[in-house]
């Protein structure tokens, strides 16, 4: 059966350090805006921390929430681009077209988890970084959009490694740079389609949430939720 | 009379025109480089590309590759002589690629050559028959062309294979 890449994030064990955010820019060569350009909101980022407040006034607790692309089954993004440039793969991962991006940003605003990253500028990267660009990830032009793709190259070249050693691809052959990097273990990435993966067992837990589960667009990053 | 040699002068000049443009657009390689002589010495491609197995890119060969065999005059070529010119200088030869990958592409020789076992002709054609460096691909690569391929050989056609 065709795998389905999806995600666990494990709110009780995140301690909001962001170190998925530091590993996926690396990974994934996302540009470095200057602080006034981060001040019109114009930062990219592939994962994100959302801060919220949980519970009423004065019983409040400040939580922050990790957020990738939820790479959803029927995902807003790809029904509104008006050329084409998103699309979802065989294995539900929803990918972009750069050289087919036009710009005209309407998936950014379609897309109800806002995972989308307009460049509003040419990239820049401080000198001493010129070197330590991924080779695998293209780096994105002026004028298109941009958004996690589950780190989709790893995926490619964890399918080459096993070709090259004649073996099945196994399941802690690809995982993201985010779930990677995290500390704490917050992070669990597999196959939702194999019903005895990790992530298929945490997806039937209790504790198991979607973000705006009630729009239907069934995204593949699934949430434990904190203090149960 | 006066009209015809001015029409005859215009002609040379645009005659000379021509045969400069010509003659710039025929080599930029820094220096001729026969593909067949060395191939017909049993050479392998693999001597001078040696990355191919395990990069994206194969490689251009480094200047001591070509000392292993030119360090001493093999022929009558005057482009041999610029070899140890280069060795003097201490440079190494700034071959040109003839290839470029636009940049959201990603394309692997690792993957294509040293796992799916393509033969470098599938996609270079007879280079290695060409007795002066070509000036554009032998092969010219097109969207279309990589994926006739892709689906000949039942290889992965998804769009994030490629475009990165």
């Amino acid at each position: 059966m065709m795998h389905k890449w999806g995600m666990v994030i494990d709110l009780d064990r995140c301690s909001g350090c962001q170190a998925c955010m530091a590993a996926c820019h690396a990974e994934n060569n996302i540009a470095i805006v200057g602080p006034e350009e981060a001040a019109k909101g114009r930062t990219i980022h592939w994962i994100e921390l959302l801060p919220y407040i949980e519970g009423e006034f004065p019983h409040i607790k400040a939580r922050l929430l990790p957020r990738p692309c939820m790479h959803c089954e029927h995902p807003a993004c790809i029904k509104v681009c008006p050329v084409g440039a998103t699309y979802a793969n065989e294995e539900g991962i929803v990918g972009i077209i750069h050289s087919r991006c036009i710009g005209c940003r309407y998936c950014t605003t379609a897309c109800p988890y806002t995972v989308r990253s307009f460049n509003w500028y040419e990239p820049r990267w401080p000198k001493e970084m010129k070197g330590s660009l991924n080779r695998d990830v293209s780096v994105r032009k002026k004028g298109v959009v941009e958004k996690c793709s589950f780190c989709h190259h790893r995926l490619l070249r964890a399918r080459e490694k096993a070709r090259a050693e004649n073996r099945e691809l196994l399941p802690d052959d690809y995982i993201p740079a985010c779930v990677q990097a995290c500390p704490s273990q917050a992070m669990y990435f597999g196959d939702l389609n194999d019903p005895f993966s990790k992530v298929s067992e945490l997806s039937r837990e209790r504790r198991a949430f979607k973000l705006l589960e009630d729009l239907g667009t069934e995204p593949k990053v699934i949430y434990l939720s904190e203090g149960m | 009379m006066k009209s015809f040699l001015i029409g005859l002068a215009i002609g040379i000049l645009f005659l000379l025109l021509l045969i400069s443009l010509g003659s710039s657009f025929r080599s930029e390689q820094p220096l001729s480089f026969n593909h067949k002589k060395h191939n017909d010495q049993g050479i392998e491609c693999t001597t001078c590309h040696a990355h191919f197995k395990e990069q994206t890119f194969s490689g251009m060969p480094a200047l001591s590759v070509c000392l292993e065999c030119h360090k001493d005059p093999l022929s009558q070529h005057p482009d041999e002589e610029k070899i140890r010119q280069y060795h003097k200088d201490g440079k190494e030869i700034s071959w040109k690629r003839l290839y470029q990958m636009p940049e959201d592409i990603f394309f692997s020789h690792r993957r294509h050559v040293g796992i799916a076992q393509l033969d470098c002709r599938q996609c270079h054609g007879e280079i290695g028959q060409s007795e002066t460096p070509p000036v554009k691909p032998l092969v010219k690569m097109t969207m279309k062309w990589c994926m006739d391929c892709h689906a000949k050989s039942k290889a992965n056609n998804d769009c994030l294979a490629c475009h990165v």
